[in-house]
């Protein structure tokens, strides 16, 4: 399986955490409390596109209110294949990580 | 404001839109719109505005966010070339930018003017579907006598009631009377209309009500202006006013006058049309006389010219054979066309060329510059060439250049314009302003354009053709394909600037030979004011008073000032003995005038004799003719003979020499003068002795004979001059174009110079070791310009003689086209052309050879 990019699973993990409310404003203020760097909102649809093309996610509409100019919110969801993606992402981070000690990185060479 | 506050920006949700895959755009839009919402309510509108514009940047794929750095840098790196270009050579610039931004002021100034002119009356509502009706007359080798823009009464009521096109009709026409209030006693301009005018012409109420202003025949409506002139403060409404002697008007109704620029003379009080009848008892609905300007709007959807086909055929019920068309003239037209085509509209076309031109002249300046420029920018294209400049960048870069000179010339055009305003409306007669609106941004931007375009095609398109090995290898040589169309375009230049020159002369010419013509009448001292019933009554004791005054020569009465008359017979009203066809015929120009008019106005008896005091008789049935009368009638010896006009009957008795009675554009036309007939001017010839106290006299002579008349008078040579208005402000306009025109050709030519003599220092330098005199190389270095300048005369002349020629046509008395105008413009532009360039010879060639030769 294809590897996912940093931001892609990023955008990925957020949308499984935030299950019924994923929607963009709050997948970008978990995006900006998870990594603590600024993103801007428009900075997140091409990810989000990018991830929709390939089905790692689908949308579900709610209803239309009129703070939104009268449109709907879009949740987005996680597709079998997204769930897949990132159990294989979970494996290759264990995989990755395994044997390596936070604290020896901390110390000077 | 509100709306505006809530949604974000239109054109970035559009942009957005367009970024975002589509799959998900809504929920996107909703997202962003959603924060959008919050941060305005928190941060400010201005904030949340800002922040949904920076998204479509951040939602930009990431090729694009990385080429508009660059683009942007690049864009920087050539503005910095292009203001180095500028700082280097300072004085290039100096010309190019000064002459761009002088054509462009003249020209904006004449299209300023030349819409103004052409917006007159547009300001009306429904001004596209309002119409004059006039007439068109089959007067047989009359040219000048076929148009008249007045019409029968009958024309308004009968194209109303039988025509569905036709919405509304207005019979309109104008008086001098006097109206009085208690002491108080003017001579205003007044209108007799028909109440739906006030509908036509969409007059403004500021007090009354427009549906019940005329409803008694007694009733006016008068001028805000007039209000304040009788009234002061006071409301006029339901006020009296007395009109001449004859009754007590009621003010119905106060209305705003219309702006300055209408056709309409100003009025100050308008009166029901239907007054004619009880008052001078005519017949209203009447196809006999012409008398009236006629005006109607058309229905929704109707079409002028398929009414116009309708009406012009339309038969008067007294008239057998059809010697009259009712033709229909755009009210947007009136102010610019005169009946039969020319009239300002002329000269509008004229001064847009004469823009277009001084513009063009601009233009080549920087073009030639440029090319001759392009040797030193050839080193600067090749290397940018080989570090990897496509053509198309490069081309970019010299129409940038140009855009950016255009630019500066732009901003320094609209202050040029604005500092020359007032004069411009000093010469123009009118008021423009300059307010930097919406058109003139428009129109000043598409003069960049244009002007960048022209400016910069030929080094984006030559320049950037060359081969950088060429260049880099030092040929530059090559580079003297734009030596021919330099040549060509100062050969164009100075063919427009001497075309203007010998324009000017021939205006002035004419405007000349005008001025100096004899008319046939004494127009000196001659001044004319209304002649109202109450001084008509007693007018012979203003006479006898008047008489003693050795400041004065003679003192009459006729139907209109000497200068004009609209009235005319129309064709087939005239009989005379002798005459071959009954109902056919000439149309003769009528005017009437009191016995005093052969002294008064100075005219001169060419045969019989003129009205007489002594003869009652001469009150009814005697006429006097003019001698182009006699020569349309086809008698030799026309006094004694019989003569019918209209139903009156007459004996000819006598024949005055031909005297000009309308503008020289026209030729004398026949002319019928009738005793004491329609009366309504006083016309008064002094000898120009103490002319104050000579007016001071007859205004107090006046007011003894009449409590209350205040004299406001005009000078018949006034008058005369105002005939002539168009040519005379056209004239002082041709005259600064001109000017303009040939300066800015000059700074061309001075760029030129100098940057050739420059160019040729080394060659000089060594010329003047080897014993040149500075005399030679002063010769040398003008002689092809000479050439040049004397090749546009050559192209000149031709165009101007043709376009005079055909200009001086319109006169039917003209000057001559002289040979010496053309050769006087000619020498002078090689004159000035000389000079500037002499100058720079002369510089190069006084210049130390021993400097010159360690050059470079």
């Amino acid at each position: 399986m294809k590897l996912l990019s940093r931001i892609e699973e990023v955008l990925l993990l957020a949308i499984w955490r935030l299950q019924d409310e994923a929607y963009g404003v709050p997948i970008r203020e978990e995006v900006i409390r998870a990594t603590s760097q600024h993103w801007h909102l428009g900075a997140i649809y091409g990810p989000l596109g990018r991830l929709y093309k390939n089905g790692y996610v689908f949308t579900v509409e709610g209803e239309p209110t009129p703070e939104r100019g009268g449109r709907s919110k879009v949740f987005y969801r996680l597709t079998a294949k997204g769930r897949e993606a990132l159990r294989e992402l979970y494996r290759v981070n264990q995989e990755l990580w395994a044997g390596i000690s936070v604290v020896e990185l901390e110390e000077e060479p | 404001m509100s709306g505006r506050e809530q949604a974000p920006s239109r054109l970035a949700a559009w942009l957005l839109g367009r970024l975002i895959r589509p799959e998900i755009r809504e929920g996107a839009l909703g997202d962003l719109e959603e924060q959008f919402r919050d941060l305005a309510a928190r941060r400010g509108a201005f904030r949340a505005w800002f922040w949904y514009w920076r998204q479509v940047l951040v939602v930009l794929p990431g090729f694009l966010r990385n080429t508009i750095p660059w683009s942007v840098t690049m864009f920087l790196n050539y503005l910095k070339i292009a203001l180095r270009q500028m700082n280097r050579q300072k004085f290039i610039s100096f010309i190019n930018i000064t002459g761009l931004a002088l054509g462009m002021a003249a020209c904006l100034l004449i299209y300023l003017w030349a819409g103004h002119e052409l917006a007159y009356d547009g300001f009306f509502p429904n001004a596209d579907n309002i119409y004059r009706v006039y007439c068109e007359y089959d007067v047989p080798d009359q040219p000048a006598q076929r148009y008249s823009p007045v019409t029968p009464s009958a024309v308004g009521p009968t194209l109303t009631r039988d025509f569905p096109e036709v919405a509304a009709a207005a019979r309109t026409c104008r008086h001098y009377w006097s109206i009085s209030r208690q002491d108080h006693r003017f001579t205003e301009p007044v209108c007799l209309v028909d109440p739906s005018f006030f509908t036509l012409f969409s007059v403004e109420f500021v007090a009354g009500k427009r549906e019940s202003a005329f409803e008694k025949i007694t009733d006016i409506v008068i001028t805000e202006e007039l209000a304040r002139k009788y009234f002061g403060a006071a409301d006029p409404l339901g006020q009296t006013l007395r009109v001449e002697t004859w009754y007590d008007a009621r003010i119905t109704g106060v209305v705003r006058s219309f702006p300055e620029n209408t056709h309409f003379r100003p009025f100050g009080v308008l009166i029901p049309f239907d007054l004619y009848k009880p008052l001078w008892g005519r017949d209203l609905n009447d196809w006999k006389t012409s008398n009236y300007v006629t005006y109607i709007r058309l229905a929704d959807g109707a079409s002028a010219t398929a009414l116009a086909g309708k009406i012009a055929g339309l038969r008067q019920p007294h008239v057998t054979d059809g010697t009259v068309h009712l033709r229909l003239q755009a009210l947007t037209d009136m102010h610019t066309t005169e009946l039969g085509g020319g009239g300002l509209v002329v000269y509008l076309n004229i001064f847009a060329l004469v823009g277009a031109f001084i513009l063009l002249i601009a233009c080549v300046n920087y073009m030639n510059l440029a090319t001759a420029r392009s040797s030193r920018r050839a080193r600067e294209v090749g290397l940018r060439k080989v570090v990897g400049a496509g053509r198309s960048q490069l081309a970019r870069q010299f129409l940038g250049e140009a855009f950016l000179s255009s630019l500066l010339a732009a901003v320094l055009a609209w202050l040029a314009a604005w500092l020359f305003l007032p004069v411009f409306n000093e010469m123009t007669g009118r008021e423009l302003s300059l307010v930097l609106s919406w058109w003139e941004i428009r129109f000043l931007a598409g003069i960049v354009l244009l002007a960048g375009l022209l400016a910069g095609s030929y080094p984006a398109l030559v320049l950037t053709a060359v081969r950088p090995v060429t260049i880099l290898r030092g040929l530059t040589r090559g580079l003297g394909g734009g030596q021919w169309l330099r040549r060509g375009l100062v050969v164009l230049q100075f063919s427009i600037a001497i075309f203007l020159m010998i324009g000017v002369m021939v205006v002035y010419g004419q405007l000349d030979y005008i001025d100096t013509m004899d008319l046939g009448f004494a127009k000196e001292h001659m001044i004319t004011f209304p002649l109202d019933n109450e001084l008509n009554q007693s007018f012979e004791r203003f006479r006898r008073l008047l008489a003693d005054h050795d400041g004065i020569v003679g003192v009459t009465r006729t139907n209109s000032p000497p200068t004009y008359t609209e009235s005319t017979t129309g064709g087939g009203k005239i009989w005379w003995e002798g005459k071959p066809a009954a109902d056919t015929g000439p149309s003769f120009a009528v005017l009437g005038v009191d016995e005093a008019g052969l002294d008064t106005l100075g005219l001169n008896l060419a045969a019989g004799r003129f009205f007489s005091p002594d003869c009652p008789a001469d009150r009814q049935d005697t006429v006097v003719i003019n001698e182009a009368a006699a020569r349309a009638m086809g008698l030799d010896s026309p006094v004694g003979k019989r003569f019918r006009i209209w139903d009156r009957s007459a004996t000819i008795i006598g024949v005055v020499k031909d005297f000009h009675l309308s503008s020289l554009h026209r030729a004398i036309d026949p002319l019928v003068l009738l005793p004491r007939w329609g009366e309504d001017t006083v016309c008064i010839r002094m000898t120009g002795r103490d002319q104050a106290g000579t007016l001071a006299f007859i205004s107090d002579t006046l007011r003894q004979v009449v409590p209350g008349f205040t004299l406001e008078y005009r000078f018949v040579e006034h008058m005369l001059a105002e005939e002539y208005l168009t040519e005379i402000r056209s004239g002082t306009i041709l005259r600064y174009a001109t000017f303009l025109a040939i300066f800015i050709s000059c700074l061309g030519l001075l760029g030129l110079a100098a940057f050739t003599a420059e160019q040729r220092t080394k060659e000089i330098g060594i010329r003047r070791v080897l014993g040149a005199s500075v005399g030679s190389v002063v010769t040398l270095l003008s002689r092809e310009y000479f050439i040049w300048v004397l090749l546009a005369n050559l192209v000149a002349w031709p165009l101007a003689w043709w376009a005079a020629a055909r200009w001086l046509e319109s006169y039917a008395y003209r000057s001559d086209l002289e040979f010496h105008m053309f050769l006087t413009a000619g020498a002078a532009a090689l004159l000035i052309a000389m000079l500037t360039v002499g100058g720079q010879a002369w510089r190069a060639g006084r210049a130390n050879p021993v400097r010159s030769l360690r050059h470079e």
